[in-house]
């Protein structure tokens, strides 16, 4: 099998270099085929073709990227933002939007590996961060979750060790992934529609994570 | 500016003064009406013709003045009606001089001519010197035209016009003037009024956020002291771990009381935020994350809060992960360090409607205590 391609939008070269050093070192191995300051790196040239776009949402210009980041939602590419914010606002939007996933840069390689693999393969992944966010979530229009699901959603932001979640509730991790994995597709589910949230959902149904009742 | 715009806007002392005022002008007015004209009025009976005329004008008046004199008792105000009743007051001092024979007019049987703009004050005054002016103005103008009418515009009779007028109208003239002028002072005095509150209010603020301070130094003394005094006299080892841990929780208290001081709207994760710093000086990796629309916990439950993770996050060894997120109406703090949790010293939380629930796994210890503030 290839392995996994991405290209990095991001302008601190120290991030660059960070990623790539994880993800030569990641197993299976992941291809950093382009990288650069600016969105244009990931439409054109090697950077066209990456299965996953890691973009910084706060590029030079100092305001969040937010039509670039729709830009290539629209073009079917799988995002996974890798931002220094983490207010709420900024992380829902970018879910609205349709990006596969939200990572803060406090979030590392542990997140930032898995985060790329699940991108690839259209599978969600939740780092505490998201989970804090979904968790906190007032807006009206909010997908329903159970209280069970939003007890764990918070444990894991409380903890970022899905063994301190299962330990708390007495529950397999396998479990608590399920349980935070089907918020992420409830989260695909609802509002405006994108390939990215579609293949999400599909993917889920596919695995039997969730079933079409669930929806 | 109307007088319940200005009674809306000095909510205390301007309404009683303003009110002293009008019912002073309703004494006047009655007693002008009662004392001064009702004796012309029976005297110069057969001077009208018909002879009921006299007395119908003088009873159309009286009834304007007792109207006000009710509205002035339920403390309301002719708002829109006073200009109907002025225009109905113009009328009948027409009417009234209209009657009165030629030779009669800026005689003494012509009490209209100097009664008529008692009512200009109280039915104008409360809306400004103008409007009062206007109405003098316009009875002059009324009378000049009937004398016109009457063939009596001699110089004699407009000396006579003159007197009155200048006589009459300087009073009316000069009440008006000072409710004006009360009004002002009225303002003036309730805005000092309210300033000297609004000083008192801030001196007891202060006096109350100084009696805290006072009682929280007094705490830190009782324990800050007698661990200064141990160190410093060898009774205590800086190199004992339970020491260490001691000055920590201490120093992070101290922290705490000097960043209440700061204007920092998140207390609760300044708060926090002191233990981190404590924690990355001495080289422990901190990760702080909050999350979601959170209530601010009162100082009393923002320290029992911090006073029941900082146990366990001061244990921490090489990294720790504090968090604050929404729970409810509450707010949750979460604490996990490299700790086995039989390492973690804890503190019984002290009512305020906290729980603390301790859950170990591999050599990691996770403290989350909750505040839920029971429904008020």
């Amino acid at each position: 099998m290839e392995p996994v391609s991405i290209v990095i939008v991001d302008d601190h070269p120290a991030i660059v270099d960070g990623v790539r050093a994880w993800c030569a070192a990641a197993d299976p191995p992941i291809t950093v085929v382009a990288w650069g300051h600016e969105p244009a790196v990931a439409v054109s040239g090697a950077g066209a073709a990456a299965d996953v776009v890691l973009f910084d949402l706060q590029l030079e210009t100092g305001v969040p990227a937010f039509d670039a980041v729709g830009r290539l939602v629209a073009g079917g590419r799988r995002v996974v933002v890798y931002s220094q914010a983490a207010d709420d606002a900024t992380v829902l939007r970018c879910l609205e939007t349709g990006v596969s996933t939200y990572l803060t840069k406090a979030e590392g390689r542990e997140h930032l590996i898995p985060a790329v693999h699940a991108a690839a393969q259209d599978l969600p992944y939740v780092s505490p961060a998201l989970g804090g966010v979904m968790a906190g979530d007032r807006r009206a229009d909010r997908p329903v979750l159970s209280d069970r699901e939003r007890e764990v959603l918070l444990a894991w932001f409380e903890s970022d060790s899905k063994n301190l979640v299962a330990a708390r509730f007495g529950l397999s991790v396998k479990t608590i992934d399920t349980y935070i994995a089907r918020v992420r597709i409830k989260y695909a589910d609802v509002g405006r529609p994108a390939s990215t949230k579609a293949a999400l959902v599909a993917r889920a149904l596919q695995d039997g994570l969730v079933d079409l009742s669930d929806l | 500016m109307t007088p319940d715009g200005l009674v809306a806007e000095r909510p205390s002392l301007a309404p009683a003064l303003l009110h002293s005022l009008r019912v002073a002008r309703s004494v006047i007015v009655l007693v002008i009406l009662v004392g001064l004209v009702l004796p012309h009025v029976v005297a110069d009976l057969e001077v009208y013709d018909p002879r009921w005329t006299g007395p119908a004008w003088f009873a159309g008046l009286l009834a304007v003045a007792v109207a006000d004199a009710v509205l002035v008792v339920r403390r309301r105000t002719w708002g829109r009606a006073r200009w109907p009743a002025a225009a109905f007051v113009l009328a009948l001092s027409v009417w009234a001089t209209a009657l009165l024979p030629a030779s009669a007019l800026v005689g003494p049987p012509h009490q209209t001519l100097g009664a008529v703009g008692w009512f200009g004050v109280l039915l104008l005054a409360d809306t400004g010197l103008a409007a009062l002016l206007g109405f003098l103005g316009v009875h002059v103008a009324l009378t000049v035209v009937q004398l016109g009418l009457a063939d009596r515009l001699d110089l004699l009779t407009a000396v006579d016009l003159a007197v009155v007028v200048a006589a009459t109208g300087g009073f009316q003239l000069a009440v008006g003037a000072a409710g004006a002028a009360l009004d002002r002072v009225a303002g003036a005095a309730t805005e000092a009024a309210r300033r000297q509150a609004a000083t008192v209010t801030a001196e007891e603020v202060a006096r109350q956020l100084h009696d805290d301070r006072e009682e929280r130094y007094t705490r830190l003394r009782g324990s800050v002291l007698p661990l200064l005094l141990g160190i410093g006299d060898g009774s205590l080892s800086p190199a004992d771990p339970g020491v260490q841990r001691r000055a920590a929780v201490e120093a992070a208290r101290l922290r705490r009381l000097f960043a209440e001081e700061g204007d920092v709207v998140d207390l609760l994760a300044a708060e926090l935020g002191s233990l981190v710093d404590i924690l990355e000086q001495r080289g422990t990796e901190v990760s702080f994350s909050a999350t979601g629309e959170r209530p601010v916990p009162p100082a009393a439950v923002r320290g029992a809060l911090v006073d029941a993770v900082a146990p366990a996050l001061l244990a921490a060894r090489r990294s720790a992960r504090v968090t604050v997120s929404a729970a409810g109406t509450g707010v949750l703090v979460g604490v996990v360090t490299d700790v086995a949790d039989t390492d973690v010293a804890m503190v019984e939380p002290a009512g305020h409607e906290i729980e603390v629930v301790v859950v170990g796994a591999e050599q990691q210890t996770w403290v989350e205590v909750r505040w839920s503030p029971s429904a008020s």
